[in-house]
């Protein structure tokens, strides 16, 4: 909480060049889309103080997340884009499934239209993770609001217990072994990265009060607003309702 | 000298012998700088490695699968892998070709750490080649050996699976028994279909190459590289505003694929009752592959692209509508190995054998007129599989199993030209028939540069697709040759050299586009758009210069500034492949077409003069076809007589290696 800010900047930028001119993306994705020219994803503003609440903590210390990675598997085509946008744009350059803080199960032969689907971190509210770190590097970010969990890189040693703490078969945290950290989503910051690459609208970022969608651009290419019960959001049954979702249709 | 960093590619080419399992290391850079990657580097390779005089299945064929720099990484449609080598389907002589397939086995050999294989030899007996992170292992394939394509990739997913599938890239029981046109097969319907290169690995004893990797490709200039992937991600967007009822990005695929068979209302009735998503390659923004809800007699669904239609045409005809039956017949020709493409000239051509008595159901034991069902299907993939009775004479594909038959046969085959079945309209545009003379197989890729969104345009099928107006066309031509005369393929016009020009050029920006690896059929032709008045991000998204650009971007290096540089590799490229056709002995009267397009009326609509969509029927005139022809010959600086390269024009390609050898 009381944390020195610009530090913070530099932990939440991993390992990104641009790290020690501090994080990251650009907060309005208007913004955004008349900028698509070099470097504009980048942009050097908003201080990100982490929260520090740390292993040891009882789960209800720990301020539960209210920003998730929600997808629609019926518009996954199995592309990796998602992929390819986080480990390319949070490793500095680097492009590689095993690198990305989100990946895609693909079943080529499945018969339901999750065969193709992403796997994002859920960002738990008893997150798993966070409290089997044993050097408490798991923070949770709150100046986005999402209060994502993520990994104070200063304080990794790629000890991994909070990959085996993961309780999914598809890992969500992710190793580096060049550097020896752990990898896991921070959400970018409330602007997920992920979500605008992915080239179907099948990964959105949403949450309470009303789980709408983030992205604009699909509904003004389809003239129809998506339908948001489509949506999928692996949470907690009990989170799930106490955040009112899915929200019943009119 | 420190050596540079390389960004893109992984530097390391991996050369494995079968027959020893000895392995040893190229640098991928000793070739990329002149050939690129993918095709070009494989032209190269081919060259040097394989004397002209290797037969497709002899041991001392080299299959050889190459990625290109921009593969695995963000860069749009970069997951396609190239495959190249002698090839058993090619007629009249088994002559270099090349071939290629999708899905993420590209990407993932790289993360594995190799930009590309070259596979020779003959196993002792069935092996799988299984790569995981440099370690490279030849494994006992007998467990597989019979399997068809789909069991054999989850066999191996269960065998090696860590909590992520492994890629597999795998022979059926066609290839297994080399028959001239097995696929090689990855996911549901990623393929390296014609060329027959199935067999090729049949012949080596090589079931599957598996690939698993957890390293990375680095790119020298992410930011803009990640900025410039997502300005074409949008642009997609735009080209994609489809009707309420399309459900997913690959819709305008299905539509025109459903136009192509002229079956427009059967088209509709497939998309809604059979379709039910949309499956892409690694960072394909399109996904042209459309997932079906047919469950197959193994309990599978899948996806498929236009491969899944060869029966559909017989479906229809038997059972008076779309049904399940072309679907599952397809996938039964997949499973088993066999490249449905030869299918499409298969059967026509068995029909009219049949019709003429040239053959009787005793002398084959096919029921002709029971084409259309299921049951016909199965019985005709099987026999060629398994080459029973006279499927041994149709294993080796329909222009030779002509001439083994005789009896005028030969006269009805639908197959252009160097044994591949028709495809396109060579009769329509004039391009596409050079294309069709002058490539060493079917050249789908050449077509598929531009004339895909020229056709939706003329059947108003999709403006917003590719070029919305007459103007857009026009100014395509002007930009692109300088005269408005690029796209007039009116009667008047369709002879004039500006299509040698033309054909010149695309068959060269396909190359490129194939050595990049980005996709040919995917968006990268929308983006000629561009040309014309169309909005798009603050970032110009022309191509060929876009693609030259996501080069620079991803390798860091100069190489390949510019869209004239780009046009220029591909230039380089199709002249190794020239060479290696010459050294094969092909000559001009190699370079032509079947008899039949000289002579058949096509119907149709063009673009006219001012990019105006005209309607045409006409056959090919085979004097100005010709003189066409030796207009494309003189303007690669090929000789008038054989048409081949001439030495000042492979020196001028900087490929003075390749000149001393001619
Ligand atoms: S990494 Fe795994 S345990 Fe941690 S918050 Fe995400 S899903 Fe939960
Ligand atoms: S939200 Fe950001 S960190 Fe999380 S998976 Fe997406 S791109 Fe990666
Ligand atoms: S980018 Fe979108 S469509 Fe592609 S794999 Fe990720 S979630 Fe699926």
């Amino acid at each position: 909480m009381n944390c020195k800010k610009e530090e913070h900047c530099e932990e939440i930028t991993e390992n990104n060049e641009e790290g020690s001119k501090r994080v990251a993306l650009m907060s309005s994705r208007r913004e955004f889309l008349r900028n698509t020219s070099i470097g504009a994803f980048i942009l050097a503003s908003g201080l990100v103080p982490v929260e520090e609440a740390a292993a040891g903590k009882k789960s209800a210390d720990v301020p539960k997340a209210m920003k998730f990675l929600v997808f629609d598997p019926a518009l996954c085509t199995g592309c990796g884009t998602c992929q390819m946008a986080c480990s390319t744009l949070w490793n500095n350059g680097k492009a590689s499934p095993a690198l990305s803080r989100v990946t895609v199960s693909r079943n080529p032969f499945g018969t339901s239209d999750n065969n193709y689907s992403p796997n994002p971190c859920l960002q738990c509210v008893d997150a798993p993770c966070l409290k089997a770190c044993p050097l408490g590097a798991i923070k949770v970010e709150k100046k986005s609001g999402a209060n994502a969990r993520v990994i104070d890189e200063k304080l990794c040693k790629g000890v991994r217990k909070c990959i085996e703490a993961c309780p999914y078969e598809e890992k969500r945290i992710t190793y580096d072994a060049e550097r020896n950290k752990a990898l896991k989503c921070h959400l970018c910051n409330g602007d997920p990265q992920c979500v605008k690459w992915c080239p179907n609208g099948a990964l959105r970022f949403s949450g309470p009060p009303d789980f709408s969608p983030v992205v604009e651009y699909l509904p003004q290419v389809t003239k129809k607003p998506m339908v948001d019960k489509s949506f999928m959001i692996v949470l907690e049954e009990e989170r799930k309702k106490e955040l009112g979702y899915p929200r019943e249709e009119k | 000298m420190p050596t540079k960093k390389i960004y893109g590619w992984t530097g390391k080419i991996l050369k494995i012998d079968l027959t020893t399992g000895l392995t040893s290391i190229i640098p991928t850079m000793d070739y990329a700088e002149r050939f690129v990657g993918g095709r070009g580097i494989n032209a190269k390779l081919h060259f040097d490695e394989v004397p002209a005089s290797v037969g497709a299945f002899d041991p001392e064929n080299r299959l050889t699968v190459m990625t290109g720099p921009l593969t695995g990484t963000i860069a749009p449609t970069s997951g396609r892998v190239e495959v190249g080598g002698k090839s058993p389907q090619t007629y009249p002589n088994e002559s270099y070709t090349v071939s290629s397939f999708g899905g993420w086995w590209g990407p993932e050999l790289k993360y594995a750490g190799f930009d590309g294989l070259i596979i020779y030899g003959k196993a002792p007996k069935p092996v799988y080649l299984y790569i995981r992170d440099g370690k490279i292992q030849l494994r006992d394939a007998a467990h597989l050996w019979g399997k068809d394509i789909f069991t054999t990739q989850e066999m191996l997913w269960k065998e090696l699976g860590d909590g992520r599938k492994p890629q597999v890239l795998a022979i059926g029981p066609a290839g297994e028994n080399m028959i001239r046109f097995a696929i090689m097969m990855h996911g549901s319907s990623s393929a390296s279909g014609q060329g027959g290169f199935g067999g090729v690995c049949g012949s080596k004893n090589l079931k599957a190459i598996v690939v698993r990797g957890t390293g990375y490709v680095e790119a020298a200039k992410p930011k803009e590289l990640m900025d410039v992937s997502y300005a074409m991600n949008r642009w997609i967007y735009r080209a994609d505003q489809r009707p309420e009822q399309w459900t997913n990005i690959a819709s305008f695929h299905r539509i025109g694929w459903s136009f192509f068979q002229g079956q427009k209302v059967k088209g509709w009735k497939w998309l809604k009752n059979y379709t039910r998503k949309a499956e892409a390659c690694h960072a394909c923004p399109l996904g042209c592959r459309v997932f079906s809800n047919i469950t197959d007699s193994q309990g599978r669904q899948g996806s498929a692209k236009c491969n899944q239609f060869w029966y559909e045409k017989y479906d229809v005809q038997r059972h008076k509508d779309i049904t399940e039956v072309f679907y599952k017949a397809a996938k039964m020709a997949d499973a088993m190995g066999v490249n449905g493409f030869e299918l499409i000239g298969m059967i026509p051509w068995l029909q009219k054998c049949f019709e003429e008595k040239i053959f009787t159901r005793e002398d084959t034991g096919i029921a002709i007129e029971d084409v259309g069902t299921l049951e016909f299907a199965e019985k005709l993939l099987k026999m060629i599989t398994y080459k029973e009775g006279f499927g041994k004479i149709l294993s080796e594909g329909s222009p030779r199993a002509a001439d083994i038959i005789g009896r005028g046969s030969q006269k009805h085959l639908p197959h252009m030209n160097r044994g591949f079945a028709h495809h396109w309209d060579p009769q329509l545009w004039s391009p596409q028939a050079l294309f069709w003379a002058m490539e060493t197989r079917h050249p789908v890729s050449s077509i598929h540069a531009m004339y895909w969104v020229f056709r939706m345009y003329v059947q108003e099928l999709w403006p917003a697709a590719g070029f919305a107006s007459s103007a857009d066309v026009v100014a395509w031509s002007r930009e692109l040759f300088g005269t408005d005369k690029a796209i007039d393929y009116s009667d008047e016009n369709f002879y004039d050299p500006v299509h040698a020009t033309v054909a010149k050029w695309m068959r060269e920006y396909d190359v490129a586009r194939r050595s990049m690896i980005v996709c040919s059929y995917g968006p990268t032709p929308l983006f000629f758009s561009s040309y014309s008045s169309a909005p798009h991000y603050t970032i110009p998204l022309r191509s060929p210069d876009l693609e030259s650009r996501l080069f620079s971007l991803v390798t860091g290096s100069d190489l390949v500034p510019d869209g004239a540089a780009l046009i220029a590799a591909g230039q380089r490229i199709i002249n190794v492949e020239r060479v290696i056709a010459a050294r094969e002995g092909r000559t001009r009267e190699h370079d032509t077409l079947a008899d039949y397009l000289f002579t058949k009326k096509k119907k149709g609509k063009v673009t006219g003069p001012g990019g105006k969509a005209i309607a045409v029927e006409r056959a090919i005139d085979r004097t100005k076809f010709e003189s066409l022809r030796n207009e494309y010959y003189r303007i690669n600086g090929w000789d008038a007589a054989k048409g081949h390269p001439r030495r000042e024009t492979l020196d001028a390609l900087n490929l003075k290696d390749i000149s001393v050898a001619v």
